[in-house]
C-alpha cells in the first residue's frame, strides 16, 4: 500500500531543525508550565494517574463496593443516585457503581490483552518484511490489505458468529483484524532503517539477517508500535462496547461497560440516561487517559532519540 | 480575539438551551377536535422493526410482512375481535356437510377487487391451490384438505380428508388471502411487485429498506372504510430511534415500545399505549431428550424455582399474568383451572433431592443474542437456578444460530414463545404439546403418543364442549409431565399518538386498520 | 506511471478476491441454517430439506465455491433470499446511500479536524491542549452511542433533525444525512487530527518556513496556506486508509439512523443467512475501498515523486 501509511511522522525533515524555532511561534506540546512538565510530560502524568487509578480501582474492586455485581435484586430496581447506591441501581436492582469497577476488570483486562497478540504478531511480522522485502513483503502486505478491506465490524462480527460468543471470540476477532495496523507502521519503519548506515555496516560485518532483525530493527521500530498500542487500546474498548450493542460481547452477567450500555439503550427512550450514560463515562475516561498516556510516550519517546 | 471566540461559544451553547424549554410538548391536539365520530381521510406512518419480505400471501412467515397483507387481501373468514370464534368476511356463510366431510362456503356478492374485477369463486379455488402447494410454509395448515370446488360464481365446496372443525378457522389464516385467479394475468414475479387484493388498502409503492406505502382501496366493499387515506409502514430497527419518532410526530404508531417505557408514555400528554389481547405465551424450554431433563422432578424442581411475579415486574414491567396453561388464554379451551407451580424453593429443593441429580448439576442456557429481555430473564433465572443446587452457564448466540440449535435439539436451556395463526386451539395444541406438532413440542422432544390421538380426535369432533373437555385433557396432562415451564401470557404492546383513534389488533396480531382514523 | 497503476491495479485484484474468498468461507462456517431461517419456525424439516437442496446447499463446499465464483465472476449477482428481490436491484438503491453517506462522513470528519489540528499546530498552550482533550474524549466513545445520543438531543429534544429514516427527496435525503455524517466524522477525527497535527508541525518546523520568515514574507496567511498544502499529502492518504474505518461506521450508524443503505442490508444478510446478499456486499465494500486505495495513491504519487520511485 503506500508507504508513509503511519500516524506518526517517525522522523524529522532534515537536520536539526529545532534550531530555527525560535523565531516561529510554533512548537510541538509544548505549553506552559513548569519546566519537568514542559517536555511533554504532562500528557504521560495526567494519562499515567488516570490509568492508576481506574486499574488499582479494578484490582481492587471487592474493597470497593460491598454489593454483588452479579446478583440480582428486583425490589431495587431502576433507582436514582442515593446514599445506598451512589451511582443507583440497574433494571435488576444491581448497584451501578459495583459493576462500573467489577466491569473495569473485564474491559480493560480484555482490551489490554487483545493487544498483545496483534503487536506481537505485527511488529515481528512487519519488521521482516520491511527488511527482507521480495515476495514475502508482497504476500504479506496482500493478506493485511485483503483484510483490512473488509468493513472492520463485518469481519469481527462474522468472526464471532464462527467461533460463539464469550472472551475467546473476541480475543481471537480482534487479534486476526488487527495485526495489520502494526505490520504497517512497523515495516514503514523498517523499510526506512534498512537503509542506514548501522544497517549496512552489520550486513558488512557479516552479522546474519534475524540477528540483524531482532536485534538491531525491532528496538527501534518497536517505539512506534507501542505509542499505537496505546489507541489500539482504546479502540479495543470501543469494540467490545459495539460488539455488546449487537448483543455479542462478553457473556452476561458478567459485568462490562459494553453490556451495561447496551442493556440500558432500551431505557433510553423512558428517559433513563443513567444506565447508559455512567459507563458510557467510564469508557470516554479511560480513553481519555489512554489518549494522553500515548500522547505523553509519544513526545518522550521521540525526545530521547 | 480570544474573548470574541469565548463569546460566541457562550451564545452557540446558550440557544439549545433555550430551545430546549419550546422542545418538550407532544403533538398539540387541539381541544374542539371530535373524538368521537370517525373522520374520513389522513395519512397514518407506522414505525416497525423489520422490513417485509413478500406481499405473496402464502409466502412469507414474518410478521412484518403477515400483517401488511393483511391489509391488502381478504380471506373468506376474519377472527372476531374477542378472538373466540371467527366472522363472515368474504364469505357470508358456511356450512359442514352432514357426513362432515366438505365445507360450504357462500361469498358475498359485489366484492370486487382493487382494480374493479369481480371476485368470484375461481379466484379463491386459485388462491387456495396456491397456498396448500407442499412448498410453502404454511401448508401444513391446508394439509386436510382434499380438494376445493366451484359449483357457482358464488358457491366453494371444500372437501376434506377426514372431518376437520378446525376448518373455518384455518380459512382466516393470512396464508388463504384470495387473489385474482391467474394473478390476473401476470407471472407470479410480477403480481409479486404489484400485488393486487380486495382488502380495505391497495398497494402504491415499496421501497425496500425504506417504507412500504399502501393507499385506501376505493372499491373496497365495505361502505364508508377505510377511513384512512393512506398508511406507510416504515422501517427502523433501533428501538429507540421508533420511540423518538412517535414522540417527535414522525410516526403516528410504534410497534413494540419498550416495556420500560410504559409508565412514561402512560403519564405523557399526546401519545398512548395499547395494550391487546395477544395469544403470546413465553416459555423456559428444557430439552427433555437431555439428562437430566428426562427426570420429570428435575423439571418441576426448574419450574418451582422460577419466580414467575418477579420476572413480569423487572422484564416485562408488570405487563404480563403468570402462565398456567401451556394454551393461551386467548383462545377458547384455555383451561383456567391449571395454575402455574407455586414458586417456592424449598419445594424445588425437595424434588431436587427426590431425583437422579439430588446434589444439582450444571448446565447452559442458550439463548438470542439480540434479545434484551430474553438477556434479562436469564440471567434472573440462572439466579434462581443457583440457588437450588443448578448452575447455569449463559450461552448467547445470533438469532438464526438459536433457532438452528433448537431444531437440531443441540440446546439444554432455552427460552421460546409461540403466537397462533388461526382462532382455534387445534394448532397450538399440537405445536405446543405434541411432537408432531411441528416443533417437536416447542423444542422439548417431549413425546406422549396419547396425546397425538387425543388431539386428532377433537378435530374431528364438531361439538365445541366436547372438543374443549379432550383439550383441557390434554393441557393438564401436559401440565403434570412438565416439559416445558410457561412463563407469562402478555398482551400485545403499541404505543400511538393521540390522534390514532380505532386501533385495537386482534388476537392473531392483525391491525385490523379499516377502523382506525385520525384526528386533526 | 502507467506501469506502476496497472501494478497496483493487479494487485488490489488480488486483494478483492481474497475479500470474497473469506466472506464466502466465513458466511458458510457460521452456524445456523440459511433455509430453516427463511421457511420460519413452522415449517417441516421436509421443506426445510427441501429447500436447501434447491438452493444446492447439501452439495460440498468446494463444489458451492466452485460455483459461486463462477457466477461471480460472471458478474452474476443473483437474488437476495431474504428481500426476494435480484441483489442488482437492492444495489442501485441502497449504493447511492452509503457512498452519500461515506463522502458526507469524510466531509464531516475534514470540517472537524482541519481547524482543530491546524489550532493545535499553530497555537500551543491552552488551546492545544484544549484540542487534545477533545480528541482523547471522542476517540473513546462508540458510534452507537454517540448516534443514540445526537437523535435524542437534535432530533427529540431540540426537533431540529429527523430522528432517523432518509428522506424522499434529494434535500430532504440531504439533511436526513447531516447526523449520520456528523456521527461518522466525529468517529474518524481523532485520528485525522493527531496526523494532520503531526504533519503540520513537521511543515512548520521546516527550514523552509524559517527561510520564507527570514525573506520577511508575512505571517498568519502564508503559514497557513502552505501547511495546508503540505498537510493534505499526508491527511488525504490516513484518509484513504480510513475508508475502510467509514465504511465499517456507515454499518452501526445506518442501524441506528434507519438508513437503507449497504450497511445495514449487511448486517441483516448476515443476521439471515442470506449468502447471495453478504457475498454481494462484501464484494461491492472491498471494490470501494480498492478504488479508494487506487486513488489514493494516484493523488499521492501526482503530488510526491519520491513515491513514485519506490
Amino acid at each position: 500500500m503506500t508507504e508513509p501509511d503511519r500516524l506518526e511522522p517517525a522522523t524529522a525533515i532534515g537536520p536539526a531543525a529545532s534550531s530555527t524555532i525560535a523565531e516561529v511561534r510554533v512548537a510541538p506540546l509544548r505549553f506552559w508550565g513548569p519546566r519537568f512538565l514542559r517536555s511533554g510530560g504532562l500528557g504521560l502524568w495526567v494519562g499515567g494517574g488516570i490509568m492508576a487509578i481506574m486499574v488499582l480501582a479494578a484490582v481492587f474492586a471487592p474493597l470497593l463496593t460491598s454489593y454483588d455485581p452479579v446478583q440480582p435484586d428486583p425490589t431495587a430496581a431502576l433507582q436514582s443516585f442515593s446514599a445506598a447506591h451512589p451511582l443507583g441501581t440497574d433494571n435488576l436492582g444491581r448497584d451501578i457503581w459495583a459493576r462500573l469497577v467489577f466491569g473495569a476488570r473485564s474491559d480493560l483486562s480484555i482490551a489490554t490483552i487483545a493487544v498483545l497478540v496483534p503487536f506481537v504478531l505485527g511488529v515481528v511480522l512487519g519488521t521482516i518484511t520491511g527488511y527482507v522485502g521480495g515476495w514475502l513483503d508482497a504476500v504479506v502486505m496482500r493478506i493485511a490489505d485483503i483484510v483490512a478491506a473488509f468493513p472492520f465490524y463485518v469481519l469481527v462480527i462474522a468472526l464471532v458468529f464462527v467461533l460463539g460468543s464469550g472472551r475467546s471470540s473476541i480475543f481471537i476477532a480482534i487479534s486476526v483484524v488487527s495485526w495489520v495496523a502494526y505490520a504497517r507502521i512497523v515495516r514503514a519503519e523498517a523499510l526506512v532503517l534498512r537503509d542506514r548506515e548501522f544497517v549496512q555496516a552489520c550486513r558488512a560485518g557479516g552479522i546474519g539477517g534475524a540477528r540483524i532483525v531482532f536485534r538491531h530493527l525491532v528496538p527501534n521500530v518497536i517505539t512506534q508500535a507501542i505509542v499505537y498500542a496505546m489507541s489500539d487500546i482504546v479502540m479495543n474498548i470501543g469494540v467490545i462496547v459495539t460488539l455488546s450493542y449487537f448483543g455479542l460481547g462478553i457473556v452476561p452477567p458478567t459485568p462490562d461497560w459494553g453490556r451495561m450500555m447496551a442493556d440500558g439503550q432500551q431505557f433510553l427512550a423512558g428517559g433513563y440516561y443513567r444506565l447508559t450514560l455512567v459507563p458510557a463515562a467510564a469508557v470516554v475516561l479511560s480513553s481519555l487517559g489512554l489518549s494522553l498516556l500515548g500522547d505523553g510516550l509519544a513526545h518522550r519517546l521521540r525526545i530521547s532519540r | 480575539m480570544k474573548r470574541k471566540i469565548l463569546a460566541g461559544l457562550l451564545a452557540a451553547m446558550a440557544l439549545p438551551l433555550a430551545l430546549v424549554g419550546c422542545g418538550g410538548g407532544g403533538n398539540a391536539t387541539g381541544t374542539a377536535a371530535d373524538t368521537t365520530k370517525p373522520q374520513a381521510g389522513g395519512d397514518l406512518v407506522m414505525a416497525r422493526a423489520d422490513e417485509p419480505t413478500s406481499l405473496v400471501p402464502w409466502v412469507p412467515t414474518d410478521n412484518a410482512s403477515i400483517w401488511t397483507i393483511e391489509e391488502i387481501y381478504d380471506t373468506l373468514l376474519v377472527p372476531a375481535q374477542d378472538g373466540k370464534s371467527v366472522e363472515p368476511s368474504l364469505a357470508t356463510s358456511w356450512k359442514q356437510s352432514a357426513d362432515k366431510l366438505s365445507w360450504t362456503f357462500t361469498l358475498r356478492k359485489g366484492v370486487t377487487f382493487s382494480n374493479g374485477q369481480p371476485l368470484t369463486s375461481a379466484d379463491v379455488k386459485f388462491s387456495l391451490a396456491q397456498a396448500r402447494n407442499k412448498d410453502n410454509p404454511f401448508a401444513f395448515i391446508d394439509a386436510v384438505i382434499a380438494s376445493v370446488t366451484t359449483p357457482d360464481d358464488q358457491t366453494v365446496v371444500i372437501k376434506t380428508k377426514q372431518p376437520w372443525s378446525p376448518l373455518p378457522a384455518d380459512m382466516a389464516l393470512y396464508a388463504n388471502s384470495i387473489v385474482p385467479k391467474d394473478f390476473g394475468g401476470m407471472t407470479e414475479d410480477a403480481f409479486a411487485k404489484k400485488p393486487t387484493g380486495s382488502g380495505p388498502f391497495a398497494f402504491d409503492h415499496w421501497t425496500k429498506g425504506q417504507e412500504l406505502k399502501l393507499v385506501k382501496n376505493p372499491k373496497y366493499w365495505q361502505p364508508g372504510k377505510p377511513y384512512l387515506d393512506s398508511v406507510t409502514f416504515t422501517v427502523v430497527t433501533d428501538s429507540n430511534t421508533r420511540a423518538t419518532q412517535l414522540q417527535s410526530g414522525q410516526a403516528q404508531i410504534n410497534e413494540f415500545p419498550a416495556y420500560s417505557s410504559i409508565q412514561g408514555l402512560q403519564g405523557r400528554s399526546g401519545v398512548q399505549v395499547g395494550k391487546f389481547p395477544s395469544s403470546r405465551v413465553d416459555y423456559l424450554v428444557m430439552n427433555n431428550a437431555k439428562k437430566p431433563f428426562d427426570d420429570v422432578n428435575v423439571r418441576r424442581a426448574i419450574a418451582q424455582s422460577v419466580d414467575r411475579g418477579s420476572l413480569i415486574k423487572t422484564v416485562l414491567f408488570g405487563t404480563g399474568e403468570a402462565a398456567g396453561s401451556y394454551l393461551t388464554p386467548a383462545l377458547w379451551s384455555h383451561d383456567d383451572s391449571i395454575k402455574p407451580l407455586p414458586y417456592d424453593l424449598n419445594a424445588a429443593k425437595a424434588d431436587l433431592a427426590k431425583s437422579s441429580v439430588p446434589n444439582g448439576f450444571s448446565t447452559t442456557m442458550t439463548i438470542n443474542s439480540g434479545d434484551a429481555d430474553a438477556l434479562t430473564a436469564a440471567q434472573l433465572v440462572q439466579n434462581a437456578l443457583g440457588k437450588i443446587g443448578i448452575k447455569v452457564q449463559l450461552k448467547t448466540l445470533d438469532p438464526s444460530a438459536v433457532s438452528a440449535a433448537k431444531h437440531s435439539g443441540d440446546f439444554e436451556l432455552g427460552f421460546t414463545y409461540c403466537t397462533t395463526d388461526i382462532i382455534d386451539p387445534d394448532e397450538i395444541i399440537r405445536f405446543g404439546g405434541l411432537y408432531s406438532g411441528g416443533s417437536q413440542a416447542l423444542y422439548s422432544q417431549y413425546k406422549n403418543p396419547k396425546l397425538e390421538k387425543l388431539a386428532d380426535r377433537a378435530a374431528m369432533i364438531t361439538d365445541q364442549s366436547k372438543r374443549t373437555a379432550i383439550y383441557h385433557q390434554i393441557q393438564q396432562t401436559v401440565n403434570a409431565d412438565q416439559p416445558i415451564v410457561p412463563l407469562y401470557y402478555s398482551p400485545a404492546l403499541y404505543s400511538y399518538s393521540d390522534a390514532v383513534h380505532g386501533f385495537k389488533t386482534l388476537p392473531t396480531g392483525n391491525y385490523n386498520l379499516v377502523d382506525v382514523w385520525l384526528s386533526k | 506511471m502507467a506501469r506502476y497503476l496497472i501494478r497496483r491495479l493487479l494487485l488490489l485484484l488480488v486483494v478483492i478476491f481474497g475479500v470474497i474468498t473469506i466472506a464466502f468461507f466465513l458466511m458458510h462456517l457460521t452456524p445456523g441454517d440459511p433455509a430453516r431461517t427463511f421457511l420460519g419456525e413452522k415449517a417441516t424439516p421436509q421443506a426445510v430439506a427441501a429447500l436447501r437442496h434447491e438452493w444446492g446447499l447439501d452439495q460440498s463446499l468446494g463444489s458451492q465455491y466452485a460455483r459461486f465464483l463462477g457466477q461471480t465472476l460472471t458478474g452474476r449477482l443473483g437474488d437476495s433470499v431474504y428481500f426476494r428481490t435480484p441483489i442488482v436491484q437492492l444495489l442501485a438503491v441502497r449504493l447511492p446511500v452509503t457512498l452519500a453517506l461515506m463522502f458526507l462522513g469524510a466531509v464531516a470528519s475534514v470540517i472537524i479536524s482541519l481547524p482543530l489540528a491546524l489550532l493545535s499546530a499553530t497555537r500551543p498552550g491552552l488551546p492545544a491542549q484544549a484540542v487534545r482533550l477533545f480528541n482523547a474524549v471522542v476517540q473513546g466513545m462508540p458510534a452507537f452511542f454517540v448516534g443514540s445520543m445526537l437523535i435524542v438531543l437534535l432530533g427529540l429534544r431540540l426537533r431540529i433533525f429527523p430522528a432517523g429514516g432518509y428522506g424522499d427527496n434529494p434535500a430532504t435525503k440531504f439533511y436526513a444525512l447531516i447526523l449520520p455524517a456528523v456521527t461518522i466524522g466525529l468517529a474518524i477525527a481523532p485520528l485525522l487530527i493527531r496526523s494532520l497535527r503531526a504533519s503540520m508541525v513537521e511543515v512548520l518546523s521546516s527550514e523552509v518556513i524559517a527561510f520564507g520568515r527570514a525573506k520577511g514574507l508575512g505571517g498568519r496567511r502564508l503559514l497557513v496556506g502552505y501547511l495546508l498544502r503540505n498537510s493534505s499529502i499526508s491527511g488525504i492518504s490516513i484518509l484513504g486508509i480510513q475508508v475502510g474505518g467509514l465504511a465499517g461506521g456507515a454499518l452501526v450508524v445506518e442501524q441506528v439512523f434507519a438508513l437503507p443503505g449497504m450497511g445495514s442490508m449487511l448486517m441483516t444478510g448476515i443476521l439471515n443467512r442470506d449468502y447471495p446478499v453478504v457475498q454481494a456486499c462484501t464484494l461491492s465494500f472491498a471494490i470501494m475501498v480498492v478504488i479508494v486505495y487506487l486513488i489514493t495513491d494516484l493523488v499521492y504519487a501526482l503530488l510526491d515523486p519520491r513515491v513514485r520511485l519506490s
